[in-house]
């Protein structure tokens, strides 16, 4: 009992600070937050094979995460409105507050009952209730007049890349510092085929798969120079060539080159260099039309529908053969020679098979903002995407994509909804020398970088360990010890 | 397990039904919105928080009302940077553009500063009929045929009317201008550097091209890492190819203090001339005594040397904030002034209407003097200054033809 | 299975095909600029010897940050992605004392001197401390459980952290710091040009400031310190014990935890003096500086073989030469890409770096 309310506090946090931070019928939104992880850890820590016993678990845990909710709500939309300006606004906060709870309570009962279930139709279970969140998850956003729609697009293309880069570093154990590159490449791949740029205006759904094939030609040509070396020596390399391919990309728009004396071609322009590339076309489809980007919805879906393809991929090659030999190649690489692994060809797999991910992410990302620059492929998108699967727990595919909504929307939209909400609450208190600090700027830094340091401190293994490096792992008895 | 959907999703259903009937109270009629989408976040927030504090002194001045108080302006700030980038990111400007273009009570949207950003953000309000205005963008191409790429600028407009202004003038402008103030300060030849990105990149190709035309000896053409620790390497390349003139395209925040420090250690005893993105006290700050004789040129007049409103403003400025306006920061008033002023002769919630409004603002009275935008959006004010660092301050030597 | 040799089990030899091609591409197309580059070298010898002098002086600098990377990492493994940000505040740091000393060119060597060496050691003591602190609070905790990972992403988040404190301290305007943080907070500071720049070569067509060999003599005088602490002292034999097995040196009486403290406790005190250093040599400091130098000093470390002392000198060195050389004959906004470009060749040859050995790899 005790560890159900603790464990059901996680979900609870969440709905709290989503309420909280931000406002309005967001609450209802944070209430299916708090019920939908509340009833995916608390029977994961708790597992019932009882019916009834399922929803007196479903109950409590959606009773401690809808108080925390309602909580957030009342804090958010009674106290706090009314001081930075927002009108009060009884009956809205009574629907967000009853939302929140009905929802709450009726995804953690139908959680826990489903995990009841045997393990084949259990799995079916999740999948459904998942997915009509998933599903329905637009038009909620629409008739809360949320609007985080915007940001829930860039946030699934960065869990594609992590997803994709899960590959390299959870399942082959190979260190990427420098996975952003592959991004850019696919992104300047399908650019350069479906623009004007060239004079080739291909489609989007042609362009689509010149990216993934271009990012996995690249990921080999990149991948084999680093097959002798081992550790962080990888990482370095990988790092190289994230910072490269950036710098090559802005710079090479006037390219000439020369055999001897005889030039070859003289000033191409063949990256667009620091202008980038834009327009490009956007998909089409027979009765939705072309995209527009100002209705969100079908990019949701055809992002969504990347990533499930993507997921039932990946799944299916980690149970493979060949995921079978990445783990052996993660765990021992002089043992994994030795049974007979051709450790060449799976290492250079591993970079070519989790390019072609990053490459699908770079053509959708480029046909959704319909432009490309160099500035977007830095550094600091190969950290981030690191940090995703790291801190969801490395190798696993469900904590790789909760590490990765946790940071992205951290990123996105919550510490700059708080930021925003602290600053008014400045402004409101009147109080003259902390009104030149802008708040939202100068803290947010701060913030995500404390995040991430919190989380590791308190979370070590990732959020979501994966289950089969805990019971391969020799370093599993150093685990046991820690919890 | 199928009937637990159906009612999962009438529950939704339901409760979205609800909510949408309370919704009417949040954007009630006598509201409109001014938005502003700048990078709020690391390098460029020093000339972002200047043009959001002019921005919200303009309101300020009107308390936030217009057409006599028949409508409450509500002003939001929005940062088109992340954290993890440090700048401005592409998905974002695109979520700041989507979010202000579905908010029906956005009328004016105030951005961006990057010229790669608007880039972005120009075809989605396009199609969204939400007018806007840049205080800072320079990049040719956006508005203006024939001065950047084949296609520039009517693939941002896909609805074919135009959408978006400029406050300021471009960088074909001031590039040529700054050639030929080079020359008449005497200088034969001149090394060409850039901060390899769209705007530094940009002002120096056509001030490359216009000294070459002018007959300047061009040495060489280099871009720099705006991030590394040092240019000492280059520094001694640049001393050995002794040209008369250094021109710096790019901004204070991509090193150029450092840049210029290294010149000067190096015994570089030339000029060294840079655009506007270096017209500020943070460049003269951040370069130390080094900065004595640095040239700069810069759209309109300076602001200390404004008359009549203008300096009124300055002083204002000066006053509330407690701080010197940087280069945009007038920009950033005059795009507030521009939006109040169309927002006041429409009186209503009509983005058609206001985007008209703006688009044909004629002999308008602002902070910078009297001007019009013309059918491309560029503003009329196409005067260029040319100013030198001198006992530590911009001082303003002439205007340049 | 098990008895087939590797070799055949790699079938078609893409990789000597592939390391073929490469020389093919090299020789048509690379030849005609290397000779170019080589004949300009000749040309202007004077010029070549002041680009390797300014290549010694940048690398003795990176040389100094990249010794805090290689001291941690060879002792906990962990890429301690923090260290350029401690560096940036190093400089932040002695930035504020100088304002707070009042210090200008003005100011007489004999009192300049002095305030000069307070300055470098209560910077030292600040970014010692800071690192020390920041080991016990959120890298201490996730040692020995399991993946190295979990502190690498603590690192980053610290990282971030400190670029936001250097972004905050540039708010501060107190009456007794001078004004050395001007008025814009984000903007780059400027320190005063506290160390001459007089040329000591005046008269042979080359340029070696005053300022150039303060920087090189300094690094070298604490680089050669911190070699002798490492390899002579008790407490350094206790360090390269804890880095090779930390379980054995437990065992033999060593207070684990103190002596990795004492890693992050020299690494912080070497980000503060290159902090320093590099802050009045240069001539700026600011807030988002220490990731390019962090980026460019792990590079050195590794490329000498991380972990090893002399190795990350080498490499430091390695980097300021290729870099000046080719901001000078290839193009400056190449350079980077020519860096990383050479520290991938030059790994592939040599796995684990220069002077590395195999312990990197025990992970």
């Amino acid at each position: 009992m005790q560890t159900r309310i603790r464990k059901s506090m996680i979900g609870a946090a969440f709905g709290f600070a989503i309420a909280l931070i931000s406002g309005g019928f967001a609450g209802i939104l944070a209430g299916l937050v708090a019920g939908l992880i509340n009833g995916y850890v608390v029977p994961e820590a708790e597992p019932l094979a009882d019916k009834r016993r399922a929803i007196v678990q479903g109950l409590t845990v959606a009773l401690v995460g809808s108080v925390l909710t309602i909580l957030g709500i009342v804090l958010r939309n009674v106290v706090i409105d009314p001081i930075i300006g927002v009108p009060l606004n009884l009956i809205g906060v009574a629907i967000a507050a009853v939302g929140a709870v009905l929802l709450c309570v009726l995804v953690s009962v139908v959680m826990c009952v489903v995990r009841t279930e045997p393990p084949a139709r259990e799995r079916i279970g999740m999948a459904i209730v998942v997915g009509i969140i998933l599903v329905t998850y637009p038009w909620l956003d629409q008739f809360l007049n949320l609007r985080f729609m915007n940001e829930v697009i860039p946030v699934l293309v960065f869990l594609l890349m992590a997803l994709g880069l899960n590959i390299v570093v959870g399942y082959a154990g190979l260190l990427d510092l420098g996975y952003a590159a592959f991004f850019a490449i696919g992104a300047y791949a399908a650019a350069m085929v479906s623009s004007p740029h060239f004079g080739l205006s291909l489609s989007f759904w042609l362009a689509i798969w010149v990216a993934a094939a271009v990012a996995a030609i690249f990921g080999l040509i990149l991948g084999s120079p680093t097959l002798p070396l081992r550790g962080d020596y990888l990482a370095i390399v990988t790092l190289g060539f994230g910072e490269i391919v950036p710098i090559a990309i802005k710079n090479l728009d006037n390219v000439s080159l020369s055999l001897w004396n005889y030039p070859l071609f003289v000033d191409v322009d063949l990256t667009g260099g620091t202008k980038g590339i834009n327009p490009i076309n956007r998909p089409w489809l027979p009765i939705i039309g072309e995209f527009s980007p100002s209705n969100p919805i079908p990019w949701y879906f055809l992002i969504l529908g990347i990533m499930l393809i993507s997921i039932f991929f990946i799944s299916r090659l980690r149970n493979s053969r060949l995921g079978r030999a990445w783990t052996a190649l993660r765990e021992d690489e002089l043992a994994a020679g030795a049974m007979g692994i051709n450790t060449v060809n799976v290492k250079l797999l591993a970079f070519a098979i989790g390019a072609t991910f990053s490459g699908l992410a770079g053509a959708f990302y480029g046909a959704y903002i319909s432009a490309i620059f160099p500035e977007s492929f830095r550094f600091d998108v190969s950290v981030m995407l690191l940090c995703m699967v790291i801190l969801g727990g490395l190798g696993n595919m469900s904590g790789v994509i909760l590490g990765g909504i946790i940071i992205q929307f951290a990123d996105r939209l919550f510490l700059p909804q708080m930021s925003t909400v602290v600053q008014k609450l400045i402004v409101a208190s009147g109080n003259e020398s902390l009104r030149d600090i802008n708040f939202a700027s100068d803290f947010r830094l701060l913030l995500f970088g404390l995040t991430l340091v919190l989380m590791m401190v308190l979370r070590p293994q990732g959020l979501v360990p994966s289950n089969g490096s805990a019971r391969v792992l020799p370093v599993a008895a150093g685990e046991a010890r820690h919890d | 397990m199928k009937r637990l959907s159906g009612f999962l999703i009438l529950l939704m259903l339901t409760s979205m039904i609800a909510s949408c009937g309370s919704l009417a109270s949040v954007g009630s009629g006598s509201t409109i919105k001014i938005v502003s989408s700048l990078p709020r976040t690391g390098s460029s927030k020093g000339q972002t928080d200047s043009i959001v504090n002019a921005i919200k002194q303009r309101l300020e001045e009107a308390d936030y009302k217009a057409c006599d108080g028949a409508f409450t302006i509500v002003y939001e700030d929005m940062d088109d940077a992340t954290a993890a980038a440090g700048k401005w990111d592409a998905a974002q400007e695109a979520s700041n553009a989507n979010k202000a273009a579905g908010d029906s009570a956005v009328m004016v949207y105030i951005g961006t500063f990057n010229s790669g950003a608007a880039k972005i953000s120009i075809p989605i309000l396009n199609q969204a009929g939400l007018v806007m205005i840049s205080p800072a963008n320079t990049y040719p191409g956006l508005t203006k045929p024939g001065k950047g790429e084949a296609d520039e600028p009517a693939k941002y407009y896909p609805n074919g009317t135009h959408n978006y202004v400029r406050v300021v003038p471009a960088d074909d402008l001031q590039g040529a201008a700054a050639a030929r103030w080079a020359q008449s300060l005497g200088a034969a030849s001149v090394y060409v550097l850039d901060d390899t990105e769209l705007y530094g990149k940009g002002v120096a190709d056509v001030f490359e091209a216009t000294a070459k035309e002018l007959g300047i000896a061009v040495k060489a053409r280099d871009g720099i890492d705006g991030k590394a620790a040092d240019y000492r390497a280059l520094a001694a390349k640049i001393v050995a190819a002794a040209p008369d003139m250094v021109y710096f395209g790019g901004i204070t925040q991509n090193n150029a203090g450092q840049l210029l420090k290294d010149i000067r250690a190096e015994g570089f005893m030339g000029k060294f001339m840079g655009p506007d993105g270096i017209y500020e006290t943070a460049f003269i700050e951040a370069a130390g005594a080094d900065a004595e004789g640095v040239y700069a040129t810069f759209g309109g007049v300076p602001a200390e040397k404004l008359e009549g409103d203008a300096a009124t403003w300055y002083a204002n400025y000066k006053a509330t904030y407690n701080a010197e306006p940087e280069v945009y920061a007038v920009y950033g008033y005059e795009s507030a002034n521009v939006a109040m002023n169309a927002i006041n002769s429409v009186c209503k919630q009509d983005r058609a209407a206001i985007q008209s409004a703006v688009m044909g603002t004629k002999d308008f009275k602002g902070i910078l003097g009297t001007w019009s935008f013309d059918a491309n959006g560029d503003t009329s004010l196409t005067s260029m200054s040319g100013a030198q660092v001198v006992a530590g301050k911009f001082e303003f030597v002439q205007p340049i033809k | 299975m098990a008895t087939s040799h590797p070799r055949v089990a790699q079938g078609v030899p893409w990789r000597s095909i592939g390391k073929i091609l490469i020389v093919i591409f090299c020789v048509l197309f690379l030849t005609l600029p290397l000779i170019e580059m080589v004949k300009a070298m000749i040309a202007d010898p004077q010029l070549l010897v002041r680009q390797l002098l300014i290549g010694l002086t940048n690398g003795a600098y990176i040389a100094l940050i990249a010794l805090g990377y290689t001291l941690v990492y060879g002792i906990v493994e962990l890429i301690n992605f923090a260290h350029g940000d401690l560096y940036m505040l190093g400089a932040f740091f002695s930035l504020t004392l100088v304002g707070v000393f009042s210090l200008t060119p003005e100011t007489p060597w004999l009192i300049r001197g002095p305030l000069l060496v307070v300055v470098l050691l209560a910077t030292m003591a600040f970014t010692a401390t800071l690192n020390m602190l920041v080991d016990r609070w959120a890298y201490r905790r996730l040692r020995g459980i399991g993946s190295r990972m979990a502190a690498l992403i603590s690192a980053i988040g610290i990282s971030f952290v400190f670029q936001n404190l250097g972004l905050l301290w540039g708010y501060l305007r107190f009456p007794f710091m001078n004004g050395v943080m001007g008025s814009n907070a984000v903007a780059p500071k400027s320190f005063p040009a506290l160390f001459p720049n007089v040329n000591l070569l005046a008269g042979t067509g080359v340029r070696f400031g005053a300022k150039d060999l303060i920087v090189v003599g300094v690094s070298v005088v604490l680089l050669a310190a911190l070699y002798v602490f490492v390899t002579r002292t008790r407490l350094g034999k206790a360090m390269r014990a804890t880095a090779q097995d930390r379980d054995a040196a437990a065992l033999m009486g060593i207070d684990v935890n103190r002596t990795i403290s004492l890693a992050f406790i020299l690494g912080g005190a070497l980000a503060g003096a290159s902090g320093m250093l590099v802050g009045l040599y240069n001539g700026t400091a600011v807030f988002d500086m220490g990731f390019t130098a962090g980026l460019r000093s792990f590079t050195a470390a590794v490329l000498g073989g991380i972990g090893n002392i002399v190795g990350a000198m080498l490499g430091g060195l390695l980097i300021g030469i290729i870099s000046a050389l080719s901001d000078q004959y290839i193009s400056t906004k190449w350079t980077n890409a020519v860096v990383f470009g050479i520290l991938v060749i030059i790994l592939v040859y040599r796995p684990t770096g220069l002077l590395g050995d195999d312990t990197a790899q025990k992970a």
